[in-house]
């Protein structure tokens, strides 16, 4: 037995006291707290990518002023490139500017299989350097970018192409010394036509814009103008 | 050998964390990115092959989705939502500001129609803050 004896001394011829500390269950205790933070342990924690739907902030008894519109870059996923242009509105002021659609397998031929975008990543590094309005640490706001993607694209290529969007990154007011957040915002591009589920039968009135709305400010976003479009009285988003 | 089991009990203390774990449905593969932001407690919506779940419960099906051709709005994922909502104005009734996120976790082969179409009926909802659930590449030093 494993233990630590205590020697009582022994002056004047009394008897030694041979008292053992029993180091047994200090072990058993050490072990059951090593299995248990082994077996709870978290080995893969997950993350996540912001994508903001741009809604407005206001009630809506509120009126909505419209806004100047800022420049945003819209990301064009084609089949074999990536469309970039800058757009004030509908107005392109940039572009498009054509990039070779080069994926990079991370873990090819794995079951984790990846794709990256280096260069889409680095094309939307210098263009945000270039032509972004929001580029000074002190400054609060995110310059936007509109992600405009085939109905049959798959996630994972989404996912690569945010993240690519999101490799120019700056440090924001607030947000820690030497922490880097992404420089854009990604917003997906989405139509105006809104419907409701097939098996719905409620009488909810659609909306039959064909075009693509562009987003071009908080106030004035697909969201918004859909809602609008849908609802006469939108009180969803109190 | 004592010295040895406390060294690595402090060891697995300190790295212990309750709130890192998400719980991701088995029949989900996410994606991996590099740029990523930690991940916060917020409604789970759980997108697969087949069907669109939250909290374990189904809340629409992808195959619908995608007969529809186009973006629609999933009432039952929506009304879903609504009642998170009223829920989490209950616990916090003293005017806080509702957050408004929801975070997904998407299949890596779903269609980008599906998750535009959940993406906007978390819109409607009241959830504009919507995050992607991803695992962590490791990330490259920035020149």
């Amino acid at each position: 037995m494993s233990g630590v004896s205590v020697d009582g001394g022994g002056k004047g011829g009394r008897r030694s006291l041979d008292s053992e500390i029993n180091m047994i269950p200090m072990i058993d205790l050490l072990m059951c707290m090593i299995s248990f933070l082994l077996i709870t342990a978290v080995w893969s924690t997950m993350s996540r990518l912001n994508v903001d739907a741009q809604v407005p902030s206001q009630r809506n008894d509120v009126e909505v002023t419209p806004t100047e519109p800022e420049p945003m870059l819209h990301v064009s996923v084609q089949g074999d490139e990536f469309s970039l242009s800058w757009r004030k509105g509908t107005a392109v002021t940039v572009g498009p500017i054509m990039v070779p659609k080069k994926p990079t397998l991370v873990n090819a031929g794995q079951p984790g299989e990846q794709i990256r975008y280096e260069e889409l990543a680095d094309k939307v590094k210098s263009e945000w350097e270039a032509n972004g309005s929001h580029r000074n640490s002190s400054d609060k706001k995110q310059d936007q970018a509109v992600l405009h993607c085939d109905n049959r694209t798959p996630f994972k290529e989404i996912v690569a192409v945010i993240d690519a969007v999101y490799r120019p990154q700056r440090e924001f007011p607030g947000g820690g010394p030497g922490k880097l957040y992404p420089s854009l915002n990604v917003t997906f591009a989405m139509a105006a036509n809104l419907r409701t589920t097939p098996h719905d039968s409620r009488a909810r009135p659609t909306v039959d814009a064909q075009c693509e709305v562009e987003v071009c400010s908080k106030e004035n976003s697909w969201w918004w103008r859909a809602w609008r479009k849908c609802s006469a009285q939108p009180d969803e988003y109190d | 050998m004592i010295d040895y089991l406390v060294t690595v009990v402090i060891f697995l203390l300190m790295s212990f964390s309750a709130s890192g774990e998400m719980p991701v449905s088995k029949s989900i593969a996410l994606p991996s990115a590099e740029h990523t932001l930690d991940m916060l407690a917020a409604p789970m919506v759980a997108i697969n092959g087949r069907q669109i779940l939250m909290n374990e419960h189904p809340v629409g099906s992808t195959q619908a989705v995608e007969e529809a051709g186009r973006p629609i709005v999933i009432d039952e994922l929506r009304n879903a939502l609504k009642v998170a909502k009223d829920d989490w104005k209950k616990v916090n009734p003293n005017n806080k500001e509702f957050p408004g996120v929801v975070i997904l976790q998407v299949d890596k082969e779903v269609a980008a129609l599906v998750v535009k179409s959940v993406f906007q009926t978390s819109a409607l909802a009241g959830y504009p803050n919507v995050s992607f659930m991803v695992g962590q590449i490791a990330r490259k030093q920035q020149p």
